[in-house]
């Protein structure tokens, strides 16, 4: 694993370590250099003190020189160039003076040279003073003390610069000696320090290169490891893909299953509805035929025998239309239309008014109760409602059926209640459950089938019923439908 | 005048029994052709097969006719009645068990002048026969036959 941290940090030091050991390097040299520069100089001071010595010298030789010739001839010119010597001499001595400041010997032998220069500068004079004076200044000059004196002055000077020549030489030596040690601390130097850096620097780079290597390695897996994770993921997907065709195939084959037993089941239906209502008239048919045309042959016994098969096939007449209508609410498509129940409701009070004016039963519809659904079936699911409320209302005396609307947590509540003679709520669950009465027949008709319907067209559309009763004190059936669009007037 | 004719076509005996009784107690009774299925029915109406070489200016005022015929059902008597050209104004009155919308829907497409529910109750339809008589019998007004004569 690899941090680029530490990859950082390598790569620096690095880069760092040639950079300080050519600092390094060129410190030693620069220290090096500057000593070599310095021995240098003193080889040059070395060289200017000799070059002043000799200036010195040869001021003294050309003041002898001009004395001599003044001495001959009394020329002036000799004189001038007499004094002008000596002028160059003074300054040149003083150079030299300052020259060798530092050199204690060489002082002592210029101050000897000094006093050796004033005796001859005394006696020079001396023989001037002869000269101008016209006293016997030959014999003075050619007892040779002057030239003796000049003489000493040149060995001192003689030696002098012999001292300084040996020091330049061993100065020289020195310089030399510099060079050399700069160019061994050049070369060792800098090979040592190739040497190290080559071995650090290559350490480092083969650790960075490592390091790189690792990382390239470490990609490279992440990568198949990701292409890896594709392919599982592409191949996964295609399972998905594979499993949702399938599962799709799967609907559609069960669909069509479905669409089959379905249409079986219609089919069924259909001729249930010829098949067995055609035996049921015959038998209707000729149980009144027989109870009109043979009314006399049958006694009271006969006739009662008779009412009750006629009776008999009018039940199972109704049971058929019940059935055939449930198994058709399984079946059919539920249109969504919005749906005025108020309406639907007062149309079929009106119907069953109609079919028994003698009723005095009283209708309370809330209007404009609409609802979204399908038109036909909800038009049932009232007429059931309704149709019972009419029916276990029929032996009250001020009876009232009202049907309306109520909220719970926000939504509409629609419900059909009655003041009849309503229910056990110990039998609730069994209200709804098909072919289930909690009445006999003899107290009031009616297959069980009704609310089996209606509870089916309720669940279709997605809602709730339910009911709530107390015997002789009326019922209260309560239905929701989804997506309501109930507006109270 | 010929006299008034009832065509019915009804496959069920004990049906057929019924619906005799209940004509003949309303008076209508020798009147009725009665054709068992439906290529009877068509057999009596363009003269062929038993019926053949009768005489065709005599239709019935009015056929009531069943949708579940054997042989050739009510649905294709219908049409074959409309297509045929001395048939084809003949007013035809379903008279089937049968609730079913699509029945009703497609009977009407067919041109059927009506569409009746034999009701359970024996009493209902004898009713039903009988407005049905007085209606189609009495009140009504026959289409003219192909030659302009009643």
């Amino acid at each position: 694993m690899i941090h680029a941290e530490k990859f950082r940090r390598i790569l620096f030091s690095a880069v760092l370590l040639p950079i300080l050991a050519m600092l390094i390097l060129a410190g030693v040299l620069a220290w090096q250099i500057s000593m070599l520069l310095e021995d240098a100089r003193w080889v040059d001071h070395t060289d200017e003190v000799i070059a002043q010595a000799n200036i010195s010298l040869k001021s003294i030789v050309d003041q002898d020189a001009g004395l001599r010739g003044y001495l001959v001839g009394g020329d002036l010119r000799f004189l001038e160039r007499y004094y002008r010597g000596q002028a160059a001499r003074k300054d040149s001595l003083s150079a030299l003076e300052k020259l060798i400041s530092d050199n204690s010997d060489q002082q002592k032998q210029l101050r000897e040279i000094r006093s050796s220069l004033n005796l001859w500068q005394s006696e020079a004079e001396r023989l001037r003073t002869l000269y101008n004076t016209h006293a016997d200044y030959k014999a003075a000059f050619e007892s040779g003390q002057e030239r003796d004196l000049l003489d000493r002055l040149r060995e001192q000077f003689t030696t002098f610069v012999d001292v300084e020549d040996k020091l330049r030489a061993h100065r020289n030596a020195r310089t030399q000696r510099s060079t050399r040690n700069v160019l061994i601390s050049v070369f060792g130097l800098s090979l040592a320090l190739g040497v190290l850096l080559s071995f650090l620097t290559s350490r480092r780079l083969t650790t960075l290169s490592t390091l790189y290597d690792e990382a390239l390695t470490t990609e490279r897996t992440a990568r198949e490891q990701s292409e890896e994770a594709q392919k599982e993921i592409a191949a996964k997907s295609d399972e998905i893909h594979q499993l949702n065709t399938e599962l799709e195939q799967r609907v559609q084959a069960r669909t069509a299953e479905l669409e089959a037993a379905n249409q079986e089941l219609e089919a069924f239906s259909y001729s249930v509805s010829h098949d067995l209502r055609a035996p049921l008239r015959s038998i209707d048919g000729f149980s009144q035929a027989l109870q009109e045309d043979y009314a006399g042959a049958v006694d009271n016994l006969g006739k009662e025998y008779l009412q009750r098969i006629r009776a008999n096939t009018r039940t199972m007449g109704d049971l058929i239309d019940g059935l055939l209508q449930l198994s058709r609410l399984t079946r059919s498509e539920i249109r969504y239309e919005e749906v005025n129940l108020s309406e639907i409701a007062q149309s079929i009070a009106a119907e069953l008014q109609r079919h028994s004016p003698e009723r005095d039963t009283r209708f309370v519809i809330a209007d404009g109760v609409l609802a979204v659904g399908d038109p036909r079936l909800l038009r049932n699911v009232l007429e059931n409602l309704l149709g019972n409320a009419w029916k276990f209302t029929a032996r009250r005396c001020e009876a009232e059926i009202t049907f309306g609307t109520t909220e719970e947590d926000g939504h509409t509540v629609y419900f059909v209640r009655d003041n009849g003679a309503g229910f056990d709520m110990i039998y609730v669950n069994k209200l709804f459950g098909a072919f289930q009465r909690l009445h006999g027949v003899s107290e009031f008709e009616g297959t069980g089938i009704g609310l089996a319907t209606v509870q089916r067209v309720i669940h279709r559309h997605g809602g709730r019923i339910w009911a709530e009763g107390a015997v002789n004190r009326g019922a209260t059936f309560y239905f929701t439908l989804p997506n309501n669009l109930a507006a109270n007037a | 005048m010929p006299t008034p004719l009832i065509l019915l076509v009804e496959d069920n005996p004990d049906h057929e029994m019924l619906a005799m009784r209940a004509l003949k107690r309303n008076g209508v009774a020798n009147d009725v052709v009665v054709a068992r299925d439906g290529a009877e029915a068509l057999d009596f109406l363009f003269g062929a097969g038993a019926y053949a070489g009768r005489d065709l200016s005599v239709m019935p005022q009015v056929v009531l006719l069943d949708l579940k015929l054997p042989k050739v059902d009510g649905l294709e008597v219908l049409r074959k009645i409309r297509e045929g050209e001395r048939t084809s104004l003949l007013p035809v009155v379903m008279l089937t068990s049968s609730d079913e919308e699509q029945d009703m829907v497609r009977s009407y497409r067919l041109g059927v002048n009506s569409y009746i529910r034999k009701p359970v109750e024996f009493e209902n339809f004898l009713e039903a026969t009988r407005q049905l008589k007085m209606y189609w019998l009495v009140l009504n007004q026959p289409p003219p036959n192909g030659n302009g004569e009643r």
